[in-house]
C-alpha cells in the first residue's frame, strides 16, 4: 500500500460544521481539494454534478438529517457511474456495528472520531491509491475494447488504422499491439491496392484481346472477303487506286 | 489544564489543522454557536417526542465535542443518543439540561486553553 498519493478531490459529507471545517482544513494541508456538504441529498447532487471534475473519495458521516449516511451509501453503490468511488465512513468509537454494516454495503474504509491526522492521511491515501488503480484498470479495459473492435472491423473490411491512434500512443504492450495491428492493416491494404491495379490492367488487356479477336473473326469471314473483292472490282472499273493505294 | 478537556485529543486536533491557533479559535467559535443551536434542537425534540431528531442532535454534539477533547460532554451526549435511539425519553429533559450546563464551561475551557497556546506558543 502506498504511503503517498497524488492530490485528490474529496467530498466531505457531515452535518456538523465543525467536522466539515476540520476535515477540509486537514485535507487542504495534505494538498487535496475538498467540497463540503451537510446531508446525503446534497452529497448525491454534488456527485451527479461533478462530471468534468469527478470526486476521488467521499468522507461520509452516518447520522444526518434527511438522507442519512446509510441511504446515501446505498444510492452511491447502486449508481453505475459512482459504484467504484471509495467511500470512507466517519464514525465514532461506539459505532463499530454501524461501520460493519456500511462495509457490507460497500464502504471502503472508516475514519474514527475524534480525528487523527495520521489515520486520516493513511486511510485517505489508501483509498486514493485504490481509486487510481481502478481508474487505470477501467481505462486499460476500454483501450482493449478498441483493439477488439478493430479486429471486428478488419473482418468486416471496414477497419481504419487511424481508429487505433489513441491506443497506439501507449508505451506499454497494448500500445505495441495496436501499432503492429495498424502496420499490418496498412500493409494488407497496400497489397490489396496493388492487386486491384493489377486486376484492372489485366481486365483492360483482356478487353483489348477480345476486341482484336472479334476484328480478326470479322475480317477472316467469307462475307468480309467477298466484300473486299467487290470493292476491288469497283476500284478497277472506275480506274481508282487499289486497296493498298497503288495503281 | 482543565478537567473538562482531554488535552491529548485537543493537541491531535490542533495538529490536524497544522497548528493554526487562529483557525482553532474560529472553530471554537463555530462550536459554541452550533452547540447552542443543537441544544435548543434537543429541547424542542424532547418536548415534541421527536426521537430521531433528538438522537441526531445528540450524535452531532457528541462528535464535535469529542473532536475538541470534551470527553465528558461527549459521553453525556452518547448516553442521550442511545436513550433516544431506544425510545427512552423519560429522562431526556434532565440529560439535556445536564448537557447544557456542561457546555458553557467546555467552551470557556477551550478558549482558555487556546489563549494560553497563543500567548506563549508552548504546550500547557
Amino acid at each position: 500500500m502506498s504511503s503517498t498519493a497524488e492530490a485528490g478531490r474529496i467530498l466531505i459529507v457531515d452535518d456538523s460544521d465543525v467536522n466539515r471545517r476540520l476535515l477540509a482544513r486537514a485535507l487542504e494541508l495534505e494538498g487535496h481539494e475538498s467540497v463540503s456538504v451537510g446531508d446525503g441529498l446534497a452529497a448525491l447532487e454534488a456527485l451527479a454534478g461533478a462530471i468534468d471534475r469527478p470526486f476521488d473519495v467521499v468522507l461520509l458521516d452516518l447520522e444526518m438529517p434527511g438522507l442519512d449516511g446509510y441511504e446515501t451509501l446505498q444510492r452511491i453503490k447502486a449508481d453505475d457511474r459512482l459504484r467504484h468511488l471509495p467511500v470512507i465512513i466517519i464514525s465514532a468509537v461506539d459505532e463499530q456495528a454501524s461501520v460493519v454494516r456500511c462495509i457490507k454495503l460497500g464502504a471502503t474504509d472508516y475514519l474514527p472520531k475524534p480525528f487523527d491526522r495520521a489515520i486520516l492521511t493513511a486511510r485517505l491515501n489508501a483509498s486514493l491509491a485504490g481509486k487510481r488503480l481502478r481508474d487505470l484498470e477501467l481505462e486499460y479495459l476500454e483501450q482493449v475494447g478498441h483493439v477488439v473492435s478493430a479486429a471486428t472491423a478488419v473482418e468486416a473490411n471496414s477497419f481504419e488504422p487511424a481508429a487505433l491512434d489513441g491506443v497506439a500512443a501507449r508505451t506499454d504492450a497494448l500500445g505495441q499491439l495496436a501499432r503492429t495491428f495498424q502496420r499490418m492493416a496498412r500493409e494488407v491494404r497496400a497489397r490489396e491496392d496493388v492487386l486491384k491495379r493489377q486486376v484492372l490492367e489485366l481486365r483492360i488487356e483482356i478487353d483489348e484481346v477480345r476486341q482484336a479477336r472479334k476484328v480478326a473473326e470479322i475480317t477472316s469471314s467469307d462475307y468480309f472477303k467477298g466484300l473486299r473483292e467487290r470493292a476491288a472490282d469497283l476500284r478497277r472499273t472506275v480506274g481508282g487506286p487499289d486497296e493498298d493505294g497503288s495503281g | 489544564m482543565s478537567d473538562v478537556l482531554n488535552e491529548e485529543t485537543l493537541l491531535s486536533t490542533l495538529d490536524m489543522v497544522g497548528g493554526d491557533v487562529e483557525f482553532m479559535a474560529d472553530l471554537i467559535t463555530t462550536y459554541r454557536a452550533d452547540g447552542e443551536v443543537v441544544i435548543r434542537e434537543m429541547r424542542a425534540s424532547a418536548a415534541s417526542g421527536a426521537r430521531a431528531d433528538l438522537q441526531r442532535a445528540a450524535h452531532t454534539l457528541k462528535g464535535t465535542s469529542a473532536s475538541l477533547g470534551a470527553d465528558d460532554l461527549a459521553e453525556r451526549c452518547r448516553g442521550l443518543e442511545a436513550d433516544a435511539k431506544d425510545g427512552r425519553l423519560d429522562g431526556a429533559e434532565g440529560a439535556i439540561e445536564a448537557i447544557a450546563t456542561a457546555f458553557d464551561p467546555v467552551v470557556v475551557a477551550l478558549e482558555t486553553w487556546l489563549a494560553a497556546r497563543s500567548g506563549d506558543g508552548t504546550e500547557s
